[in-house]
This record gives structure tokens, sequence and C-alpha cells, in this order.
């Protein structure tokens, strides 16, 4: 269930944990990417804040299903130019995910496609990359450093909360009690901009992204979900 | 055009290889005009000319080394550009004008800045707000006092108008998105971690005139050379699109239409003076 909230320019979308993403679970994301669109349009929000119910924000999900190249609902939900993904990446309006306990699989490209991230001092993020093939490496490159980027998707390693602002993955880490509140304060600074420039700026940061090919890495997501298709078959496991 | 008796000096040291241009307006918090942006250009020409200089240092006097671009000329800069006085708002053509000659375009500024071919090292000083901010930026190297703060304070009241692309690379997509959105101003400390600046010291002098020391030892083909290899980096990096971008949306935002309850600069300073309406419009920086 997707409860939404707008209030003050900022539109808040609170769900139980987004790890029905990792199960590929279509409907949840068609439905959550309609909510981001909707908010996105809509004239009274400034600000769109992805957050849980207070447990995990992304839990592991074992035996996770993978994800099918030759599915036209896959490219559409989730790795198309219309799917969730791309919806957040290039949002009209500041996105900001707000992370508790574990973010893994979707939950860090969701963290990876949102603006401003705010974490709980005992949140971890597990690298996207193996699982999740729709997850985008350059905007990882461009949040973490080429070299962070490359090694968090090749080991696989998680990260605490404090090595993920050190490494630029999130804004703020804060103790668990106050993080609601910390996110609802960095939101309400964010609604001290003019509408206008909320979505000029973002304009701004489309051609940008664009220019160093977040774009494309997204359009190459059907050749990286083949490729683990093909290792999956072959009984190599992961990638 | 505003001038307040702000200049930007140029001092040259041929023994010692070494260049100084330092920004004079202390009283309004060495605050950018076009005409200083100019002054600055023009010290940059003669140093790229002078074969004798390997190394400009960037400082201001007194406490900070630039609080912004000043606000008094936010609108004149377009009525005083070509097409800018033809009806009573200034046309497109003449925003785009005055943002990219001024600022950056091929000869404004910033893309001047980050094209010398000498090695550039800017002392981060107080506010480091806005101009002070893209000095610090477009630098080849920068040294900032603990008291430093960097931040783009106007980007709140209309929009994101400056540079993403060489920002992003210095110091990372979400830092950047933080001082784009949040209104955040960074101490040296955190300026350093993210990489925005080479050091912070007490005493930004001494590491600066260490720092200029060094670079002046260096051979003058090793220099321009480098120079040419960073220039053949930014152009793969899209720095000049960038660049592009944010003229095209700086205008844009010269022309936002404000919701109610929304704040505007220009009114602010309309009734209350340039003063009351920065105070007021850099209050709650982060």
């Amino acid at each position: 269930m997707i409860d939404v909230k707008v209030a003050d320019w900022v539109g808040t979308v609170q769900v139980a944990d987004f790890a029905g993403l990792s199960r590929y679970d279509a409907a949840f994301a068609w439905e959550l990417r309609d909510t981001v669109v909707a908010l996105a349009d809509d004239s009274e929000v400034k600000v769109i804040v992805l957050r849980t119910d207070g447990g995990d924000f992304a839990p592991d999900v074992p035996g996770a299903p993978l994800p099918s190249d030759r599915s036209a609902t896959w490219r559409r939900v989730f790795a198309g130019a219309k799917g969730l993904y791309q919806s957040l990446a290039f949002c009209k309006k500041v996105v900001v995910t707000e992370v508790t306990g574990a973010c893994r699989g979707a939950g860090s490209a969701l963290v990876l496609c949102s603006d401003l991230t705010v974490a709980a001092e005992e949140s971890s993020f597990g690298s996207p990359f193996l699982a999740v093939p729709e997850s985008n490496f350059v905007l990882a490159a461009l949040t973490m450093r080429l070299n962070r980027a490359k090694a968090w998707a090749v080991t696989g390693d998680v990260l605490d909360a404090a090595r993920a602002e050190e490494v630029g993955l999130v804004n703020q880490v804060v103790p668990g009690a106050s993080l609601r509140a910390e996110t609802d304060a960095l939101a309400a600074r964010v609604t001290a901009m003019p509408l206008d420039g909320v979505t000029m700026s973002k304009m701004l940061l489309q051609a940008v992204l664009d220019a160093h090919g977040v774009g494309r890495d997204f359009d190459l997501a059907t050749h990286y979900a083949a490729r683990r298709r093909h290792a999956e078959n072959a009984g190599g496991g992961a990638l | 055009m505003t001038t307040d008796g702000g200049a930007v000096e140029l001092a040259l040291d041929h023994e010692r290889h070494q260049a100084v241009i330092r920004i004079r307006r202390e009283e309004h918090g060495n605050r950018l005009t076009r005409a200083m942006a100019r002054q600055f250009v023009a010290h940059l020409d003669a140093i790229d000319a002078d074969d004798d200089i390997k190394v400009a240092v960037i400082e201001g006097t007194g406490a900070h080394l630039s609080s912004g671009w000043d606000p008094r000329e936010a609108w004149e800069q377009y009525v005083e550009a070509p097409g800018g006085a033809v009806k009573k708002h200034p046309s497109q053509r003449a925003r785009l004008v005055a943002l990219s000659d001024e600022w950056w375009g091929p000869n404004g500024l910033y893309r001047r800045l980050l094209h010398c071919r000498k090695v550039t090292i800017a002392k981060a000083v107080g506010d480091c707000y806005e101009t002070g901010l893209y000095l610090t930026l477009c630098s080849d190297l920068a040294v900032a006092h603990e008291n430093a703060r960097f931040a783009v304070p106007r980007w709140r009241n209309v929009g994101v108008d400056g540079d993403l692309s060489l920002l992003i690379a210095t110091v990372g997509l979400k830092r950047t998105k933080e001082l784009m959105y949040a209104g955040t101003a960074w101490d040296a400390g955190t300026a350093s971690r993210y990489g925005l600046v080479d050091g912070v010291s007490a005493a930004p002098d001494e590491e600066v005139g260490r720092l200029a020391e060094m670079c002046a030892s260096i051979m003058r083909d090793g220099i321009v050379t480098e120079k040419y290899a960073v220039f053949a980096s930014l152009a793969k990096m899209g720095v000049d699109h960038a660049f592009a971008a944010a003229t095209v949306v700086g205008a844009s935002l010269s022309n936002i239409h404000f919701q109610p309850g929304e704040y505007n600069f220009l009114a602010d300073r309309r009734r209350h003076g340039t003063a009351a309406a920065l105070e007021r419009s850099r209050r709650d920086l982060g």
C-alpha cells in the first residue's frame, strides 16, 4: 500500500518498504511510478519524499526473480524511459529518500536516482549492480566517484551509514530517533526555492546528466539483464 | 554601471614568476561588479601573455574572497546589454548576451579563469559565496582559511543558474544537489573533505605562498603543457556545454513567475534596499 500526503509544498510517499521493487512486483512499481509522476505534475509540490513506515528501507530479498529482458512489462515499468527509475532520476521536482535499516538491491537504485538522501545511523547500503540491472552506474560514478563506484559494484560490499556519507552516497546521517524530523527539515529548506526555480533547476541538471551519459546507461539495462540471464543459465551465478 | 570604487588589481613579480589578482571592494564584501569582472579578465589576458609569469594567486582584500556579484546590477546588466532597453523589460537575447559575455561565455570571467594558461591558486577567506565559490572552483588550487564558507545563496531565491558539470566533477553529484536545493553553506572543513579546496589553514597566506613558490619552480613548458591537457579533459567532461546550459537557464530564471508567499529578492530590494534584502535572503543558510 502506498500512502501519499501533500502539505506545505512537500509530497510524502510512504510504504512499508521498497523490497517489492527487488522482487519485480510490477503492480507496486507501476503504482509508485504513477504516484511520483502525479506529484511531479502537481503545482502544489516542490519536493517528493520517499520513506518507509520505520523498518528497513529495502531489505534483502533472497532468491529474488531475475528480471526478464524479453518482458515488455519489465521494460515499461522498470527499465524504460517512462518507467520508475527514469521517472525519479529525471523528475521535475526534488526527490528526497529517507533511509532506515537495510537498503539493498532496488533500494540502493532508488537512492542513486534521488536527489538527496537522509540516513539513520544504523542504516546500511548494499550495491544494487549485481541484482538490479536497471541500476545506473553513471549515477553511481558521479555520486561516489568512479573508483568507489567500481569497488562497490565489483565487491558488492555493504556500506554502513558513516561510510555512505563519506563517499557522498548520502547527504546526512542522523540518529534514528530524529530521522523523520531531519528529513522534514531538509525538505522544508528546499521549499524555499520558487516553484519555477525548482523545475528549471531540474531541467538544467537533466541536461548535464544527459551529457554525462546517464540516459544512455539506463538504455543499457536490457543488455545487463540479458547478460545476467545468460550467466544464470550457464550456472555461473551472478555476473 | 556600478563601480563604487571597487577594483580588481594586478601585481606582477617577474623575479619570482608570480602574479596576484586582488579583488578590492572590502566595504561591500568584495562583491563583484561587471566592471570588476572585466578588469579581472583583462588581468588574466595580461598574465597569459607574460612569459615570465607562471603562477597567479587570486585573493580579496579584507575579510572575504568575494560574497557574490553585485545585486544592484541584477537587472541593470540585462538593460544595458544589446537589445536590453528596446522595451520595458529586457529581451531574452539581452539576458543571454549579458550572462554569456560577463560570466559564462568564452570571454566571461569563469570560463576565462578556468582556461588560464598559468597555474591559478585561490585564497578562500570568509564568505566565498556565488562569485567567490566559482572563483575557487575554477582555480587550479585552493587554500581555505578556517573561517571560509562556501555557498550560492542566490539559488534559493531564483533557482540554479550556474555551472553544474565542474561542481559535480569536483565534489560529487549528491553534494552538488545539496548546494543546489538545500541552501547549504559548507564550512572550510567540509569543503576540504568534499574536495572543493586542497587544504585548510589558519594562515592561508603562508600556505598559498608555499604553493606559489613550488609552482613557480616548474618549467614554463611543463605548466602550459599540463594546462592544455586539462583543457582537453574539461572539453571531454562537457564543461563548456554546462556553462552554455547555465547561460540559457540563467536567462530564463531571470523571468520567473513567483507563487504567492514565495520570496522575491528583487521586490524585497526595491522596498527595503540592497543591504536589508541581502541580509534577509542569506539569513538561514544551512
